[in-house]
């Protein structure tokens, strides 16, 4: 099966020994579209990735890919359909880039055009002049992009993407998530920047200590009721000047951030 | 765009210093080197004979058919009864010590592992030493399956002591690889001071690391555990590659991380065993080995594991003539030399190399 594949995630949880992390969760990709996951730190993002990914077993419900049971398949075959680029990826790999990439033709055994995937992928994310590096000697802008580039020559209908805009600049934290706009793929990501999430995403699902709060387009969700209850913050929404997307505005709740120093205007 | 164009571009100017020599040379280079080494160190001893005859001796026994031998029976004898399955021996010994390295190293993940830190040379010393108190000959098959069996045992106890709900994880597995390896040295060490005087000679040998019993019958066993362990490793090189990114990454790639870890422990025991089995403890080289290859020609298994191989038989082969010839008519323990020479390098090694930066 090609193209963009539907996932389901239906009354998901996920255990620690003693502590539930992820409660009942409930919420869908439909093919082709892009979801982001917020939520603050601890609230069960990363772990919902995971699980969807098979790397973390449920206690409780199941993730389904286009209808087939996600921890009923074994690790190849999830990695056939579904790619995942975590936060917290080895940078000391003594491999080059481009073998870097060419890892992502695992699951799909030896071929003769891998190397050519892996350049297409490469290029398709503005990081074929890196192909020769060692991949211990990028920087982190850098890194993400050859990263992505693996999860692409890994050909997935599905792609995971936990927190994939950090530690980078503004200008590539957009050509980031445009790029990944651009994939004919379905995408969760995971995001702390509400306005970016808004502008990137067509649906977002908020999470909070494990279960979802409310879930839908950002102009639904981005409320600052919603913004307020789940992140403990004063919010103002306001609408982007050229796009309409809502751009969220937080202060603490109790005022102290908006005394500018003496002497501001 | 084009496949040729995009190779184009790939190979285009900003191609960065990569300070690695292209690996076909290295590999090819090294398999030479080992040839050459192996003959000249056949020849050398308190009876020399030139490469040529070396030469000449080895292919007249390894070859069908009559020549005219223009040599001495007594070079005939040196050559390919006594130095020629020692020299074999130890480009065995040092080929399976390399591969378990780098084997290991890639899947705990850690730099410092090698045959010692998981336990299997201690549980095969241990083994072997047990069967030589209890009465066993060296060589004999008894203390051969008695350090098979001890490694085996330790990679399976330090399998179980790592594991945890079905998981394996890198940190645990070289922790109890360690208090595993203290724990049967100490009684390894037990055993050795209890023991007969008349057997401490044999059991020196085992804790030392030795091949001067060396004979054609000691290589059957090594080499079959290599080609194995060899055979494994080359099917599984792109697996190997993957875990190097951390456990998470390479499962999203689609790689079972612990029937990875389960299948190179077995392997690695399987090597270990037989490596201690024929020639005793001998440390440095599955640890240095992998380094210095890794230096050369990069992590990529699919080059870096026969490199490493090659190159820990050229090691081990040039480290074992200088420790039965330095101290002519006395031999040098084989363990005590590549100790000797291993460690000062491994210090210069981690010295030159800048702490978490690259080769």
């Amino acid at each position: 099966m090609t193209g963009p594949a539907r996932l389901e995630v239906s009354a998901l949880s996920v255990d620690v020994p003693g502590r539930r992390l992820v409660d009942q969760v409930t919420w869908s990709a439909r093919p082709g579209e892009m979801v982001g996951l917020l939520g603050p730190n601890g609230s069960g993002k990363s772990t919902v990735l995971r699980a969807v990914a098979g790397l973390l077993r449920p206690a409780a419900g199941s993730v389904a890919l286009d209808g087939a049971d996600v921890h009923q398949s074994t690790r190849r075959e999830i990695a056939r359909v579904c790619a995942l680029l975590t936060q917290d990826h080895a940078t000391d790999v003594e491999l080059s880039v481009l073998d870097v990439v060419m890892l992502g033709r695992i699951p799909h055994g030896r071929g003769v055009d891998d190397e050519a995937i892996a350049l297409e992928a490469l290029r398709r994310c503005d990081a074929l002049g890196l192909a020769g590096r060692h991949f211990p000697t990028l920087s982190g802008g850098e890194r993400q992009r050859v990263l992505l580039a693996r999860a692409l020559c890994q050909a997935p209908r599905l792609l995971l993407l936990d927190e994939p805009t950090n530690h980078l600049d503004v200008a590539h934290q957009l050509s980031l998530l445009s790029l990944v706009r651009t994939v004919d793929v379905t995408c969760v990501v995971a995001l702390h920047d509400l306005s970016l999430a808004a502008a990137y995403c067509d649906r977002l699902v908020v999470l909070k200590d494990g279960r979802v709060v409310v879930s839908g387009t950002p102009h639904e969700v981005l409320t600052p009721d919603v913004v307020t209850d789940v992140y403990g913050v004063a919010c103002d929404v306001l609408a982007h000047p050229r796009s309409g997307t809502p751009l969220v505005a937080v202060t603490p709740l109790d005022g102290s951030a908006v005394d500018l120093p003496e002497g501001h205007p | 765009m084009t496949l040729t164009s995009i190779r184009r571009a790939a190979a285009g100017p900003p191609r960065p210093v990569r300070r690695t020599i292209a690996s076909p040379a290295a590999t090819v280079l090294a398999g030479l080197a080992l040839v050459a080494v192996s003959l000249v160190a056949v020849g050398i001893g308190p009876v020399l004979v030139d490469p040529t005859t070396t030469l000449r001796i080895v292919l007249a026994h390894a070859l069908p058919g009559d020549r005219v031998a223009d040599w001495s029976a007594v070079d005939d004898q040196i050559v390919w009864t006594f130095r020629l399955p020692r020299v074999l021996l130890a480009a065995l010994v040092g080929a399976s010590l390399a591969l378990v390295g780098v084997v290991l190293q890639a899947i705990v993940r850690n730099p410092l592992a090698d045959p010692y830190v998981l336990g299997a040379s201690s549980g095969a010393a241990l083994g072997a030493v047990s069967a030589l108190v209890l009465g066993a000959a060296v060589p004999g098959l008894l203390v051969t399956s008695a350090a098979f069996g001890g490694a085996a045992l330790a990679g399976v106890v330090v399998y179980v002591l790592a594991s945890r709900g079905g998981r394996i994880e890198s940190l645990r597995l070289v922790l109890a690889g360690v208090a595993l390896s203290y724990l049967m040295s100490a009684i390894t060490g037990w055993i050795t001071t209890t023991a007969e005087h008349g057997k401490l000679p044999g059991l020196l040998f085992f804790l030392l690391g030795s091949i001067s019993s060396a004979g054609w019958s000691s290589l059957p066993l090594p080499l079959a555990c290599l080609v194995v362990g060899l055979g494994w490793t080359l099917a599984r090189h792109r697996h190997l590659d993957a875990a190097l990114t951390g456990d998470e990454t390479a499962a999203s790639l689609g790689v079972d991380m612990t029937r990875l870890r389960v299948e190179s422990l077995v392997l690695t025991a399987l090597m270990t065993g037989a490596v201690v089995a024929v020639a005793g403890g001998i440390g440095f080289v599955g640890m240095v080995v992998p380094h210095v290859c890794r230096l050369l020609v990069g992590a990529r298994h699919r080059v870096l594991v026969p490199l490493a191989v090659l190159v820990g038989a050229l090691l081990v082969v040039l480290v074992d003539t200088i420790a039965r010839t330095a101290a002519s008519p006395r031999e040098i323990p084989l363990g005590v030399v590549t100790a000797l020479v291993g460690a000062p390098f491994f210090l210069w090694l981690l010295r030159r190399r800048p702490v978490g930066g690259t080769a």
